[in-house]
């Protein structure tokens, strides 16, 4: 649902500070705290201005030190405070699991439903931008599985803003996945707070003929793919899910109800990846009876991100190769497309 | 690594180093290496210092800033270079980059883009070495930023209890990325936490080849003899930013200045002139070489061939 | 380093080329760029050129043969260089199942129970259910996809030919186109209006029974021989008729809404057979009729029916109708009921059939009647007792007096 209020063009990346200001106006107890975010304006300058407007309280430089600060802020939540907690790259994560897994995401229900948790963990995942093995994952997945905690994806700078200032209201911790490829994307977004509920996807192209679903920056291959696959007569119906966890399996079966075909453009790799459950949800229930064709799943390979541009470019989803993938899943011979 | 007592040789990887990171920056303008690179430049003196005193056998770990650790250790430029230009000659057939350069084989355990990611993988090279009754060392190198980081407490501590045969090498430069050591400290030095473990711990001026040397030969024996542990922590000072995206809004242009002045390689050779054993200004014919070496390596990197793209599914599992 | 000499993807939706000639043989040195073979796809030929500098080794694929895309071709080696261990095959996209009916190990996959002939059949699981949906077997739908897979579009088209089958079926077969249109006359228009009527609209069911002729017949002689006119055998049997239904009143009267119309007399109708199409003039007050009014009454009748002359009150008020097309050759026939009335009589000739009496066959002669009755007001045991009524007449028709 789109907000009437006025909306200019501006980036993914000032939709997030937007979000994160609007929301610290009108919250005394939200605060932005992680490595570089104060002066330096964030390793992607996404806090750019932010620690002149609101101060060196309210906008922390913290140390190296991930387990600490993100623990910190899960304890500052626990007491009612609004912490945001950015984590430079997404990949890093690993240095703060234990608190976010075991504390964070358990707190309110080992405390037998006393207690809240509501920290926002922002974080840039996914490669393409050649910085290897240790700074190019998307490691979503793993979260998917934890139960207690949120995950968010957003695709545009509309949904990054309305998911930040929904995730921010959440009661819950909430990984919040960025996409450095995305950041300097442009995109219409309304002036002032609204909201995008977490757990709804939304379908950004109809189709009949294939239902292909996304989050993040492939979300756009999605939609490139598509508008190659029309061109041929396929008409692809693109889902973003936007939400990970809690994932929005109806909107997903609807589609697949009209369509018949189901394939999941994901970035991370396929063992194990969030597409499994994609796909598993709409084999486990009546959608199952709708399908015509296998699932197909366009996912990196189960590699570790190469440094070679070309190799990361060989492992890594394209909009190539979803088309590649609608074209095997219909097996298109003539006639073929039901 | 062949360990070397040749004080030319010295100063001639000091200029090999400092050679190869300011190429590299320069090509990463050019837009010929991609992704991001962090540079070693004003730090020479502490990897040739400490890697100089070690015998053939030792390993190191490297950080994200591992260009000079590699050099020091005494890897191939042509290879490192291949390894940048994501070559399937380079060190990891084009699959590590910058940061995850690596020799294992020779004892150079890797570059790594983890700030901190490497002190475990240190600490169980040592381990594995006192079992065996090896009379090898491991040395730990890392940042101010890694410091602030649990596995600092957690790998100091298991080195000390176990008596390790570790050194800790921390090259304090002052910043973790724009986090400078007076935020993110409450004590000023960082040597002074080594009492906390229960180990030797000592500063030494970073930008001084013979006083890091001198401070590190120290340590190695120490832990050689088995006696456990040291914490180094050499105060130097990187000229270039924390990588290519650095804009330096965290500092001065004055400071970087300040700290040019006591360059690590200029004094050493003043000190090598001084004791005859090169001539005035000799150290610029050897600067020349060494900028000529490295442009030379990556002439003949640019020409190797490209890694087949199905390498890239390679290697995953043994 | 070895290099691998693989066959290229020349064209988008190339699978397979054909090897025309090899231009090299296995120990060829080789520099890079030289051509090695000449292959041929659909559209065209192209030759391969060696990737590297070296010696050809482990040259496969003969002329002729039809080769993947992909497939390894040769290997270019160094002088004294091993060749390289092949690479471990990747897992293909869709792994053929080794056995279907076997459980797989780490379960989940769809058991597909084998037909009758041992071939399993591969369907969708949308095609399953429109094929359930329809009552179609899914194991005789022709499948569209690969190894005969069965898709939705399958079963959807299987389904359409099949009505369209059926629809074929029901279309009325064609009739040649007619020599000449002749336009039927009022009596015949009205005749089959009312037949087609009665035909739908009431529930006829028959008792045929050979009524043993052969002292009516006598009768029948002998009256021949008196009366002037001489009676034909329609009349008398009319007579017996007229006599026997008084009898029973259910064959006389009329089934309508629920209730059985009795009628005080008999008023038989006697079909006759005119040019114009058959009529019925109807015998008023036939029963109390005596054999000497009856005959002449009736002659009249059929003359004047034969002139196109009756009155209208003389074809309407019927109760009963007798048909006789003995003298048409009929053995038996069943004739739809006169509307409004419950019942109708039909004879057939005379037939000389044999009897078994007192130890041995002698002839005798029967006529067929078939009573067709209306099942709304009479049952097979009220025919049944007319027809047994009516034979005793033909039997004593003694009593007839």
């Amino acid at each position: 649902m789109r907000m009437s209020m006025p909306s200019r063009e501006i980036s993914y990346r000032e939709a997030v500070r937007e979000a994160m200001s609007e929301a610290m106006r009108e919250d005394e107890s939200v605060f932005l705290m992680g490595e570089d975010v104060g002066v330096y304006g964030g390793a992607f300058g996404v806090s750019r201005g932010m620690i002149e407007k609101f101060g060196e309280e309210r906008v922390v430089d913290a140390p190296l030190s991930e387990a600490g600060f993100v623990g910190l802020c899960a304890g500052a939540a626990l007491m009612g405070m609004r912490p945001i907690a950015e984590i430079q790259f997404s990949d890093f994560i690993t240095h703060c699991i234990d608190q976010l897994v075991n504390q964070a995401a358990k707190t309110r229900y080992m405390f037998g439903g006393e207690g809240k948790v509501p920290i926002v963990v922002r974080t840039p995942g996914g490669a393409g931008t050649g910085a290897a093995a240790q700074h190019s994952q998307s490691l979503e997945a793993w979260f998917v599985h934890v139960p207690g905690l949120k995950v968010v994806m957003p695709s545009t700078p509309y949904d990054a803003k309305g998911l930040l200032h929904a995730a921010l209201d959440d009661p819950n911790p909430v990984i919040f996945y960025e996409h450095k490829l995305l950041y300097g994307k442009k995109g219409d977004v309304p002036e002032g707070p609204y909201r995008v509920p977490l757990g709804e996807a939304r379908v950004s192209r109809e189709g009949d003929d294939v239902t292909a679903v996304a989050a993040g920056l492939v979300h756009h291959f999605a939609l490139e793919a598509a508008d190659s696959l029309a061109e041929e007569g396929v008409e692809l119906e693109v889902v973003d899910l936007r939400t990970l966890s809690p994932m929005d399996h109806a909107t997903v079966a609807r589609s697949v109800e009209k369509t018949g075909k189901l394939i999941v453009v994901e970035e991370d790799v396929k063992t194990g990846g969030w597409g499994a459950e994609v796909i598993s949800r709409i084999v486990e229930n009546g959608s199952f009876y709708a399908l015509d064709r296998a699932p197909a799943r366009v996912a990196a390979e189960d590699v570790p991100i190469p440094y070679n541009k070309n190799l990361e470019a060989y492992i890594r989803p394209s909009p190539e190769k979803v088309v590649d993938a609608v074209h095997a899943l219909l097996d298109t011979r003539e006639g073929v497309y039901s | 690594m062949k360990k070397t007592t040749d004080r030319r040789d010295l100063l001639w990887k000091m200029l090999l180093i400092r050679a190869f990171d300011e190429k590299v920056n320069e090509l990463y303008a050019e837009g010929k290496v991609h992704g991001t690179a962090h540079f070693y430049v004003g730090q020479e003196a502490v990897a040739v210092g400490v890697i100089s005193a070690l015998e053939e056998g030792d390993v190191i770990t490297g950080t994200h800033r591992g260009h000079g650790h590699a050099i020091a250790f005494g890897l191939e430029i042509d290879r490192m270079a291949a390894e940048l230009l994501g070559k399937a000659s380079g060190y990891c057939h084009g699959k590590g980059g910058s940061m995850h350069i690596a020799d294992v084989k020779a004892g150079m355990l890797g570059a790594n883009g983890i700030v901190g990611g490497s002190m475990g993988i240190a600490c169980g090279a040592g381990w594995a070495f006192k079992r065996r009754r090896e009379e090898r060392v491991a040395v730990c190198f890392f940042g101010d930023g890694a410091v602030q980081e649990g596995i600092f407490n957690e790998t100091l501590n298991l080195a000390a209890v176990w008596k390790l045969p570790v050194v800790f090498v921390c090259e304090n430069n002052h910043y973790a990325m724009s986090k400078s050591v007076e935020k993110a400290f409450a004590i000023d030095r960082i040597s002074k936490r080594a009492a906390a473990y229960g180990m030797p711990g000592e500063t030494v001026d970073g930008m001084d080849l013979q006083e890091v040397h001198r401070g590190a030969s120290e340590a190695i024996e120490r832990a050689r003899r088995g006696e456990g542990p040291t914490l180094i922590e050499a105060v130097t000072y990187r000229y270039l930013g924390h990588s290519k995206s650095d804009a330096n809004l965290y500092r001065t242009r004055e400071e970087i200045e300040e700290w040019r002045e006591r360059d690590p390689i200029k004094r050493f050779a003043s000190a090598l002139e001084e004791e005859g054993v090169l001539e005035e200004e000799g150290w610029k014919g050897m600067e020349r070489e060494a900028l000529e070496r490295i442009d030379e390596a990556f002439e003949r990197a640019s020409l190797e061939p490209e890694p087949e793209p199905e390498t890239a599914l390679e290697d995953v599992y043994a | 380093m070895a290099r691998q000499l693989k066959v290229p993807t020349l064209e988008m939706d190339m699978e397979e080329v054909r090897i025309v000639r090899w231009l090299v043989e296995e120990g060829s040195e080789v520099r890079k760029g030289d051509p090695l073979l000449e292959i041929d796809t659909d559209k065209t030929s192209f030759e391969i050129e060696s990737p590297a500098d070296g010696v050809i080794r482990d040259l496969r694929g003969e002329e002729g043969e039809t080769v993947p895309v992909g497939a390894t071709l040769a290997y270019v080696t160094e002088p004294g260089e091993d060749l390289p261990e092949e690479p471990e095959a990747k897992p293909e996209e869709e792994p053929e199942p080794a056995q279907e009916t076997t459980r797989h190990p780490q379960g989940s996959r769809t058991e597909v129970p084998p037909r009758g002939d041992g071939r399993v059949v591969r369907a969708s699981p949308a095609a399953r259910r429109a094929a359930a949906e329809r009552g179609l077997p899914i194991e005789e739908i022709p499948g569209s996809g690969p190894h005969g897979r069965v898709y939705l579009s399958d079963v959807l088209e299987m389904d359409y030919e099949e009505s369209a089958a059926e629809v074929e079926v029901v279309k009325e077969p064609e009739f040649p186109e007619p020599s000449a249109r002749e336009p039927l006359s009022r009596t015949r228009r009205i005749g089959a209006e009312r037949t087609a009527r009665s035909f739908s609209e009431i529930p006829h069911f028959y008792l045929t029974r050979d009524l043993k002729a052969d002292r009516l017949l006598e009768l029948l002689d002998r009256l021949r021989e008196k009366m002037e006119p001489a009676p034909s055998l329609t009349e008398l049997v009319t007579l017996t008729v007229a006599r026997t239904l008084g009898a029973h009143p259910r064959l006389n009267g009329r089934y309508a809404d629920g209730e059985l119309e009795l009628n005080p007399q008999v008023n038989l109708g006697v079909a006759v057979a005119t040019e114009e199409g058959l009529v019925v003039p109807v015998v008023k007050g036939a029963d109390a009729l005596s054999l000497r009014d009856l005959v002449p009454t009736i002659k009249d009748l059929v003359q004047r029916a034969w002139g196109g002359k009756l009155a209208p009150e003389e074809l309407s008020g019927g109760t009963f109708t007798l048909s006789n097309l003995g003298m048409m050759g009929i053995d038996s026939f069943n004739a739809i009921i006169n509307p409004p009335e419950a019942a109708i009589l039909a004879i057939g000739r005379v037939r000389t059939v044999p009897q078994w009496r007192e130890g041995e066959w002698v002839p005798h002669r029967v006529i067929s009647a078939t009573l067709s009755i209306d099942h709304r007001a009479a049952d097979g045991a009220d025919g049944s007792r007319f027809l047994e009524d009516l034979q005793e007449c033909f039997l004593d028709w003694e009593l007839l007096l």
